[in-house]
């Protein structure tokens, strides 16, 4: 029983310890994003580490690391976005942001590691306030991405970003400075190279070395990354978790709760999975044909179905044009100017209302469509079907409907379009 | 000399006025008309591709807020990519997919936009690498086609010398395409004289064609300096006042050289223009202009050009030479982005005519204001208003001793879409729909006049690179 205290009082002495880290003076100014590997924060003066793992806050003077299989990306609150390879040592050193007026400060350490950065709000509003340090010398922004390395061998950076100033968000070009010289880098692919001793090079063209870099920073395909990374570093929650802040004794911790974290995660992921594997239909495809509501569930982005089509019968004879919207992320089909427009000799519109399929089963045909026509009174009936095609989920959208002048004989009809 | 002689004198002078007045406007408007209508053409190819760039889907907006709550999310980051790209944020659109594709870098789509979204901001040796990796992981036939497709443009922009141009043909609708007076009449020695019916307003109709040419040839030097030639073409076939048939062609011969805080374009010009097939004026000179990037949305540029004109006496305006003279031009101008789909543009200008007639000698100040709004698909609005203020130094007694000063206040309105939004195949072309109202005011009712225009363009676009 003794023992049992002594153990619960530790363990609440250790949350309390864990409590005095200073929350309350580290204010979070990003979060963590598509961890792969091994990554960490210690908060500044800390001996403490915490495990960081996708949609983790990350605080004023974190000082992140990746191991050997690490990769994330930081993103600031400004929107500032910071891309961190394998082996890398970052510390944001200095953050202060207005979201009113877009104005601030932005500081960063990189001091060994691939990196890559996407100036944000603070940046925009005034290049001068976002600077990174690198192992030697220092990076500055014109408004632009910058793709690095560095460390003790000295520093490569390199202009990964927009050419001129056409892409009107954006004033393009980095610099590089150290010993009091600075070398301008105006357009992708031109770099420069800082020596151990502080020397910068005169800018040149180093498109094999941005090449190299990047390849550092991508995740390899066939693998995936996010949610924590790899099984043996995997971010868990803690018991102090809601702050933010998890910590423990003696570095990266890792506590029995975290199953539950990880089933919540395999669950996500299952999710986003059903998701990339839509992106990924011409690797994994669909067979041709009916659609089914369920492929099109997982399905993300917005599409148009164009196409004509016609009708004949006793009814009077003529043509079809469709112009439908699809919204597969929202799962709605129809809506927002959608049309079935006829000509002949019974022409007329008909607005195509919007659908949310979300809740359907089955295969993807809608029937009474008629009733989802607004405007087109000479529709007496109308069936929508989706189909599959080379491989893409509901590829076209045919409408088979028949119409009439309000009474007496009807003209069936047909019209596909293909988004 | 006798009073007799004298009155026979002066009978032929008050028979000659009024189409001495009649062609004294078309001199002053038509040896601009073709460098205005090039203009308009460049702003509207360069509006139509920028709009072009701010296309990616319609779906709702996602916010940066509900990213960073699920930031491994591939649909949220999806929609947000797209948020981005509609909002002119196409840096940003490349980190949300770049984040995409390090939580799964199997995603064709994704990675396609991702090459494309690259492509449109210049970074081409990305953007191939991306876009490359696409078509090699066997993508379905859509993608691949899409694919396939960029990696040629990407291909072709990564070329040192680019080579582009735009063909166009349209019609223009005048109401009063020889410029007549509003009054009906005309000062001759200060005295009014009323104009006969040929020499007072008359519409009229016009085929237009418009060509263009440019080679861009990159030193290869980091900064990124430039030289290039442009050969610009135009030519207007009245339907009926063939007298005003207009061609005019313009080769230009420059170099853009690059420094951190501004680039420098200097250019040697040349412009030939024709007036019912017959030459009426040219003139050759320089242009100098510096452009200064401020912020990610406000630039400056400030234009300078010297050019002598020389314009030549025809049959229908024998006294065409009367302006030959040098011309300078000045102006201060900028650009600011309201939004990313919507800038303005102010500019301040300063002028010298000089003329051998020193009655037509003037100096002109001018304002104008313009705004290009993106519609987004390619589409765009150009609305442009400027207003000038020509004061000419000396009076011409032969229409009057009062001093001449004319107020113009010129304003047009442009609608463009590309073709590709009826059939995807017809990407390379763009239609524009523009009205112009041009309203000369002046201390002389001789040159006070207003005209509407309504023109409609069809251009085709190509490039090439090597």
């Amino acid at each position: 029983m003794k023992s049992t205290l002594s153990a619960a009082i530790s363990l609440l002495l250790a949350a309390s310890a864990s409590a005095q880290v200073p929350v309350s003076a580290a204010a979070k100014i990003g979060t963590a994003a598509a961890v792969a590997g091994a990554v960490k924060a210690v908060a500044e003066g800390g001996a403490v580490g915490r495990v960081i793992s996708s949609g983790k806050p990350l605080f004023l003077n974190d000082h992140v690391t990746t191991d050997a299989a690490g990769r994330l990306q930081v993103l600031l609150l400004d929107e500032t976005i910071f891309t961190l390879g394998p082996n890398s040592d970052m510390v944001l050193d200095d953050f202060v942001y207005d979201p009113k007026s877009g104005s601030g400060k932005v500081e960063a350490a990189i001091s060994k590691g691939t990196f890559r950065f996407v100036t944000g709000k603070i940046a925009q509003k005034d290049p001068s306030k976002l600077k990174i340090k690198v192992a030697v010398g220092t990076i500055g922004v014109r408004g632009s991405i910058g793709v690095g390395e560095t460390g003790p061998g000295g520093t490569t950076i390199i202009n990964g970003g927009a050419r001129n100033a056409d892409n009107h968000d954006d004033a393009a070009g980095i610099y590089a400075q150290s010993g009091g010289k600075t070398v301008n880098l105006p357009q992708p692919g031109v770099g420069t190279r800082i020596s151990p001793d502080g020397k910068v090079a005169d800018a040149s063209f180093l498109t094999g070395e941005l090449n190299r870099i990047m390849g550092t920073l991508q995740t390899p395909a066939g693998q995936t990354a996010g949610k924590g990374g790899t099984p043996a570093a995997a971010g868990r929650r803690s018991a102090t978790d809601a702050s933010g802040r998890s910590t423990a004794e003696g570095g990266i911790h890792a506590e029995a709760s975290g199953e539950t974290a990880d089933l919540a995660s395999a669950a996500d992921a299952a999710a986003t999975q059903a998701i990339q594997n839509r992106f990924e239909s011409g690797v994994t495809g669909v067979p041709d044909g009916l659609a089914t509501w369920s492929q099109l569930v997982g399905l993300v982005g917005t599409g148009k179905y164009n196409g004509s089509g016609s009708y004949a019968g006793s009814a009077g004879s003529g043509s079809a044009t469709l112009a439908m919207n699809v919204d597969f992320g929202a799962h709605t089909i129809g809506g927002g100017g959608s049309t079935l427009v006829l000509t002949g000799s019974l022409p007329g519109t008909a607005s195509i209302l919007s659908t949310n399929y979300s809740s359907f089963t089955g295969n993807a045909v809608l029937t009474g469509f008629q009733s989802d026509l607004s405007g087109g009174s000479n529709f007496q009936s109308a069936t929508l079907t989706l189909q599959n095609a080379g491989g893409v989920p509901a590829k076209t959208a045919t409408i088979n409907f028949a119409v009439w002048t309000g009474a007496g004989p009807t003209s069936p009809g047909s019209v596909t379009g293909t988004r | 000399m006798s009073r007799s002689l004298l009155l026979a004198a002066l009978s032929v002078l008050v028979a000659a006025a009024p189409v001495l007045a009649q062609n004294t406007n078309a001199v002053e408007t038509e040896g601009q008309r073709p460098a205005r209508q090039t203009e308009k053409s460049s702003k509207a190819s360069r509006a139509e591709a920028e709009s072009a760039k701010l296309s990616a889907g319609n779906g709702a907006d996602v916010t940066f807020e509900q990213v960073a709550a699920d930031p491994d999310n591939v649909d949220l980051n999806y929609r947000y990519a797209q948020t981005q790209v509609r909002h002119g944020n196409l840096k940003g659109a490349s980190a949300t997919l770049e984040r995409i594709l390090l939580v799964n870098p199997n995603l064709v789509q994704i990675r396609l936009f991702y090459g494309v979204v690259l492509y449109r901001l210049d970074n081409l040796m990305e953007a191939d690498r991306e876009v490359s990796a696409v078509l090699a992981s066997n993508p379905p036939e859509s993608i691949k086609s899409e694919a396939s497709r960029y990696l040629v443009e990407i291909r072709k922009r990564q070329k040192r010398t680019q080579l582009s141009g735009r063909l166009g043909v349209g019609w223009e609708y005048d109401d009063n395409r020889n410029a007549g007076p509003s009054t009906g009449k005309n000062l001759f020695f200060g005295s009014p004289v009323q104009l006969d019916a040929s020499s007072l307003r008359h519409s009229d109709t016009s085929v237009l064609f418009l060509g263009n040419v440019e080679a861009h040839h990159d030193l290869g030097l980091p900064a990124g300096h430039q030289v290039f030639a442009t050969f610009n073409y135009y030519r207007a076939e009245q339907t009926n006042q063939k007298n005003l048939n207009l061609a005019a062609y313009s080769p230009a011969l420059g170099g853009v050289y690059k420094t951190p805080f501004f680039d420098v374009t200097p250019q040697l010009v040349y412009d030939y223009v024709a007036l019912a097939q017959t030459k009426y004026m040219a003139d050759h000179g320089f242009d100098l202009r510096i452009d200064k990037i401020l912020s990610a949305r406000a630039a400056l540029y400030a234009d300078v050009r010297d050019v002598r004109e020389v314009y030549s006496p025809t049959a229908q305006i024998p006294t065409a030479s009367d302006r030959t003279g040098i011309r300078v031009d000045s102006m201060i101008g900028g650009e600011y982005s309201i939004v990313p789909w919507n800038r303005v543009g102010p500019d301040v200008l300063y002028g010298v005519k000089h003329a051998q007639n020193i009655a037509f000698t003037y100096f002109r100040k001018g304002f104008g204001a313009s705004d290009t709004w993106l519609l987004g698909k390619g589409m765009f609005l150009l609305t442009t208003l400027r207003l000038n203020v020509d004061d000419y130094s000396h009076a011409d007694p032969l229409v009057s001793q009062g001093l001449r000063r004319d107020t113009i206040i010129q304003t047009d309105v442009t609608y463009g879409a590309p073709l590709s939004l009826l059939h995807p195949k017809l990407q390379d072309f763009v239609f524009t729909l523009t009205y112009e109202n041009y309203d000369a005011m002046s201390t002389l009712t001789n040159y006070a006049y207003t005209n509407n225009k309504i023109a409609g363009l069809l251009t085709y676009k190509w490039s090439a690179g090597f």
